[in-house]
């Protein structure tokens, strides 16, 4: 499972291409800069879709200076101009500034000696959306077992009590918190009747 | 002021009752505990514990009470400091300001401040408290939608400090946080807008499952794209837990004496949260700075106005609370409720009537600060220990506890998967240089800013002049405006010397 989530920079994935921008981004600050016009194209889209669809809210009963659309349509507006801006400026300077890689705005990895995984953050990601998915079937504790034994490997923990006994006791410790502390009794599934007698006989 | 001697005298006597003192300890370690938990919050945290004070004596169950919501002001901050995870909306600044400490080996130093700052703006609250809750009771009458307005306003102007490195990512970012307000029911026309025939996006976006994500996901996701272990980023010397010493803490008794006033200040107006007072002192006291530079990478400064402004704000809300019987939060809410089960109608003439509880609201937050005072370095330093653990299983650890937080509020699977997709964006925001905290403070003032503008302009007969020529509204516009300018000014310098110093760098 970890041979796919590796770090680029170690050669493991992907092409060497990515390995060296990823690698370049995390010890300078860089980013690339065709990444960074596609996030700002991405949000004026966003402010176009925002201005637009604003045209499509009903008015209302009650007549009022600025309406329902008035606000969102100065938002979209406000989202395109400063991104328009924002794409300007890159595509201004594209000719002047060598290669792809442009010093980062945002948030340089905590690191610069460490490799760092450009998928692993997407992986988590997808293992909280399966946790949401299984939640209902499975109940509380399994998912959240399953969440935690999953999130701790792709961190490479190998160590057997970490990996397994600790998500398990992790998962029962936080259903039991919320039910007796919070008395907000979170779903346990089909295991739920078996954990309430056991719990009931202690 | 005879008043507040009064109070202040009569509430230490509560203080001295020994149930008082056992319930005050179980609040403070309640609230602590609730405020560290994301999405917990005060308003669980009280709500759980308002059955069990049906049988006590009124005086104890509103001082209890009280003192949960002082606690969890504290605690909310804690696992911000350390793990960059805020507990609630109020602590996303901590989140990066604390947090960037800790990443440079200065967690002590985060807590130390959060915990400082936390016990200066509660005991700087309290006799302001005192002296302000009689007129500034009666102020609150004239603060109508237009007023509101002007301090939204404010609020927002304040974002300017937020901008980062990239002011047009700046701009974008707060826009799209105001953007996230509005989803759902029109505050005016009740008509719904962008809800895309999902049920559960007619009711609006829920607030703190997107600013969890945005704030709380996203560093989550940033952090695991590395593997390594906090040894590296510790002190050499391996005192985790050392206490930073008061003479290197009073160096922000400025911000947060500032802090503090302005929290009580912004408290005490319903409507108005304990994160839009935080924001304000923030911007306050970076534009006051003689090093803004250090404003968003580790700012003690910029922490401390940020948490005593948010502490102090609990005091702030008791005043509409106590004195108009309109409450300032979700949590005063259910003080109230308390309150009426116990048979009294807060507004008043409750003061005159039963002036007992507001002794015994002053012994709540007198008696919470006190015991955060004694044990709020010790309950930091538990939070601090969480840095000696393993990062490799903190970090899943975190995550799943802030979606199982967001998930138990409201049982709903769905604020799960509003935090998921806020923390992908926030995620991307982080590593292109869009300040997720600008958007999340967006978010939080966004809703309401609309809804006062436009019910203001209605109320003044859709005349604008009228609206901005009302004496507090046009001169909170000015003050906004004035900030806005300075701090725009002062945000084109800073990128301008960043710029400049890029340059001699390379």
């Amino acid at each position: 499972m970890s041979g796919s989530l590796q770090n680029p920079a170690d050669g493991e994935v992907a092409g060497d291409v990515a390995v060296a921008v990823e690698k370049a981004a995390h010890d300078h600050g860089y980013v690339d800069r065709r990444i960074d016009i596609a996030v700002c194209a991405v949000t004026f889209l966003l402010g176009l879709a925002i201005f637009i669809l604003s045209g499509d809210i009903r008015q209302g009963s009650i007549h009022d200076p600025i309406g329902p659309d008035g606000w969102p349509k100065l938002l979209g507006m406000a989202l395109m101009l400063t991104m328009g801006a924002n794409i300007f400026r890159r595509l201004v300077s594209w000719h002047s500034e060598q290669g792809n890689l442009v010093p980062s705005d945002g948030d340089k990895d905590d690191m610069p000696a460490e490799a760092s995984s450009f998928i692993r953050p997407f992986v988590v990601l997808g293992a909280g959306v399966l946790w949401m998915l299984v939640v209902p079937w499975t109940g509380f504790i399994v998912a959240t077992t399953g969440l935690l034994i999953v999130t701790i490997a792709l961190m490479k923990v190998r160590t057997r009590g970490k990996l397994f006994l600790l998500p398990l006791l992790l998962s029962l410790g936080i259903w039991l918190m919320f039910g007796v502390l919070f008395g907000i009794r979170l779903h346990a599934g089909p295991i739920e009747h078996a954990l309430l007698d056991v719990f009931a006989a202690i | 002021m005879e008043m507040m001697l009064t109070s202040l005298v009569e509430g230490a006597a509560v203080l001295a009752r020994p149930e008082v003192i056992a319930l005050l300890v179980v609040g403070v370690l309640w609230g602590s505990f609730c405020g560290a938990m994301p999405g917990v919050g005060s308003g669980v945290g009280i709500g759980v514990m308002v059955p069990l004070t049906y049988g006590l004596d009124p005086v104890a169950a509103v001082a209890f009470l009280v003192s949960i919501s002082v606690a969890n002001a504290f605690g909310n901050g804690l696992p911000a400091a350390v793990l960059g995870i805020p507990g609630g909306a109020a602590g996303v600044i901590t989140a990066i300001e604390g947090y960037a400490l800790t990443k440079k080996g200065q967690g002590s130093l985060a807590v130390g401040t959060n915990w400082f700052a936390c016990i200066v703006g509660q005991f700087v609250s309290i006799p302001f408290f005192l002296i302000l809750v009689v007129p500034l009771s009666g102020v609150i009458y004239v603060f109508l939608s237009p007023e509101l307005t002007a301090l939204y306003a404010l609020g927002l102007a304040a974002l300017v400090s937020l901008t980062g490195r990239n002011i047009f990512k700046g701009i974008a970012a707060a826009a799209f946080g105001l953007c996230i307000g509005l989803v759902g029911s029109d505050p005016v026309t009740a008509v719904t807008r962008f809800a895309f025939e999902v049920p559960e996006l007619r009711r609006g976006l829920e607030t703190i499952p997107a600013v969890l994500g945005l704030v709380a996901v996203a560093e989550i996701l940033r952090s695991m794209r590395q593997v390594y272990d906090w040894s590296s980023v510790l002190p050499p010397n391996g005192k985790v837990v050392a206490f930073p010493g008061f003479r290197t803490l009073s160096k922000s008794l400025r911000p947060v004496l500032t802090g503090s006033l302005i929290g009580t200040l912004m408290g005490a107006i319903p409507g108005m949260s304990g994160a839009a007072a935080s924001i304000m002192s923030y911007n306050q006291a970076k534009l006051s700075s003689k090093t803004p530079e250090q404003f968003g990478h580790g700012s003690t400064e910029g922490l401390a106005a940020n948490e005593s402004a948010q502490n102090a704000a609990q005091a702030g809300e008791m005043i509409p609370t106590l004195g108009l019987g309109i409450p300032g939060s979700d949590s005063m809410v259910l003080v109230m409720g308390a309150l009426m089960l116990q048979g009294f109608v807060p507004g008043p003439m409750m003061m005159q009537a039963a002036p007992e509880l507001l002794y015994a609201t002053v012994a709540g937050l007198l008696g919470g600060a006190l015991l955060l005072l004694l044990f709020g370095w010790q309950i930091g330093k538990v939070v601090l220990m969480f840095t000696k653990v393993d990062r490799s299983v903190i970090l899943p650890c975190a995550f799943a506890i802030t979606i199982i937080g967001v998930y138990a509020t409201r049982n709903s699977l769905f604020d799960v998967s509003l935090t998921l997709i806020f923390g992908f964006i926030g995620y991307f925001m982080l590593r292109y240089g869009f300040p997720v905290v600008a958007t999340a403070v967006a978010a939080v003032l966004g809703a309401g800013f609309e809804m006062n503008l436009r019910q203001g302009i209605l109320l003044m007969d859709s005349d604008p002049v009228k609206f901005l020529s009302r004496p507090w509204t046009a001169a909170i516009l000015t003050v906004a405006l004035l900030l806005l300018i300075y701090g725009t000014i002062g945000t084109i310098r800073e990128m301008r010397s960043n710029r400049q110093a890029r340059q001699e760098r390379s």
